[in-house]
């Protein structure tokens, strides 16, 4: 059962991400729902949970969108993964630790997009897209993330979604 | 439950990590087809994107129209003591009537070009993150639809296609980082190519055209169109309209700034080339 439910969480996340979102751009730029939610489902469901739909949720986006299969897995896997290093490590009701993650995970998902295109050999200019596109989309996502982590912080206190308080699958 | 204090699970990270980077530089070559996973998650999720795309858009342009009629309203307000011609004014702007317009102006594309073998397609999503700029497209190998396939829409130049499903497929518009069409200055013939910079675009609605040679005389307003060299692109299909030139003393080449004819924020519609010579007819 909390499978079923954390694939149709996902599968509308993606749809949401790709079909809604792009109508609510400001300035060519919009917010990162899926990243948003490996870190809530890491953050409340630790590992491997994290690692899993991480890695699920980004050969999805590649298979469907990307380029190169890998490089949204490769991301998204890492963000999951290192969300659920923080699971049970700090206050659980507090959603300001979940929204610092996503100040990380934004960082981390764009030097590896910028990794990928420099040794794909796509020319960027790396200060232009740090302001233009890096700090706005981790301000909108910010924005987003608030409202989406009060609900996970929710589904994820439910009976359903078997949170029991269990040690670390992988302490650090 | 036990914890497990050992390595092993970091390990496994590392170890998909390396196997996901192997996987990325095998799959950022050109590829032909799509494989058959790629086409089973197109088919599940195309329709429901291009549901909620369409629902998105509806609502979209709803809002559009309902700020442009308070405007329109207002300024009727404002000048009807003027003068009554103004009461003529207001402007039916709903969806459907937006919509034929759209279709319109494709289909008066798709009569200007005879030559030109076209299938409609209806954009179903765009991709999620800010780096890259593909689309989704409602029509594949199915319905003629092949990779590197030149897409358009009566404003200008969209992109190509880089891969293809049974009824999906996947277009790199202009204006990715990773696109680059050989291109054309319409007036003084000077060649280029046309560079995309999702950057440049977010930032200021534009594109690059490089490699112009130094003896070009480009300028501001000049029409830009495809090349035709490179055999993906038919020769003539307007792309933009040149913004400024970049002219460096030293350099050896010059710079243009293009402003492309097609907006990407509000893409509905568009249409695929096919082939450019039409097929003969099948004889029984």
């Amino acid at each position: 059962m909390k499978e079923l439910i954390l694939a149709a969480i996902i599968s509308l996340g993606l749809i949401l991400q790709s079909s809604v979102l792009p109508f609510l751009e400001v300035k060519g730029v919009k917010p990162d729902l899926l990243l948003v939610m490996l870190i809530g489902m890491g953050f409340w469901g630790g590992n491997p949970l994290g690692i899993s739909v991480g890695l699920a949720t980004g050969l999805l986006v590649d298979v469907l969108y990307g380029q190169a299969l890998g490089l949204h897995a490769l991301q998204y896997m890492l963000i999951g993964f290192g969300a659920g290093l923080f699971y049970n490590k700090v206050i659980y009701a507090k959603l300001l630790y979940p929204m610092m993650l996503t100040i990380g995970a934004c960082l981390i998902k764009n030097i590896l997009l910028f990794l990928y295109l420099f040794f794909s050999r796509t020319d960027v200019a790396v200060g232009a897209f740090m302001t233009r596109v890096m700090f706005p989309e981790m301000g909108y996502t910010l924005i987003l993330a608030y409202p989406v982590y009060f609900l996970m912080k929710w589904l994820f206190g439910k009976k359903v979604m078997d949170r029991r308080v269990r040690e670390s699958w992988f302490d650090f | 439950m036990a914890r497990i204090s050992s390595k092993i699970p970091l390990l496994i990270v590392v170890i998909l990590s390396i196997g996901l980077i192997v996987a990325m530089m095998v799959t950022s070559m050109p590829r032909d087809t799509m494989t058959k996973v790629e086409g089973f998650f197109g088919r599940i999720f195309t329709p429901v994107e291009k549901l909620t795309y369409n629902v998105s858009s509806y609502f979209s342009n709803l809002f559009a129209s309902w700020e442009e009629n308070r405007y329109v309203k207002d300024e009727y307000r404002r000048l009807k003591d003027l003068t009554v011609e103004l009461q003529g004014q207001l402007v039916d702007k709903d969806e459907l009537s937006q919509e034929n317009e759209r279709l319109k102006a494709l289909l008066d594309f798709k009569e200007e070009n005879p030559d030109l073998t076209v299938y409609g397609a209806r954009v179903t999503g765009k991709s999620p993150g800010n780096w890259f700029n593909t689309l989704t497209i409602d029509r594949g190998s199915e319905d003629g639809v092949a990779v590197d396939m030149a897409v358009v829409t009566d404003k200008g130049l969209v992109g190509r296609v880089i891969e293809v499903g049974g009824r999906w497929a996947k277009v790199l518009s202009i204006i990715d980082s990773q696109s680059a069409v050989s291109a054309i200055v319409q007036r003084s013939r000077d060649n280029g190519t046309l560079q995309g910079d999702t950057t440049l675009y977010d930032g200021e609605g534009l594109c690059r055209m490089v490699y112009l040679p130094q003896d070009a005389t480009v300028r501001e307003g000049d029409i830009v169109i495809t090349s035709g060299l490179g055999d993906i692109f038919p020769k003539g299909l307007p792309i933009g309209t040149v913004v400024s030139v970049e002219n460096e003393p030293f350099a050896v080449y010059k710079t243009a700034l293009i402003q492309p004819g097609v907006d990407f924020e509000h893409l509905e519609e568009v249409l695929v080339i096919g082939d450019t010579i039409p097929l003969p007819e099948q004889t029984e």
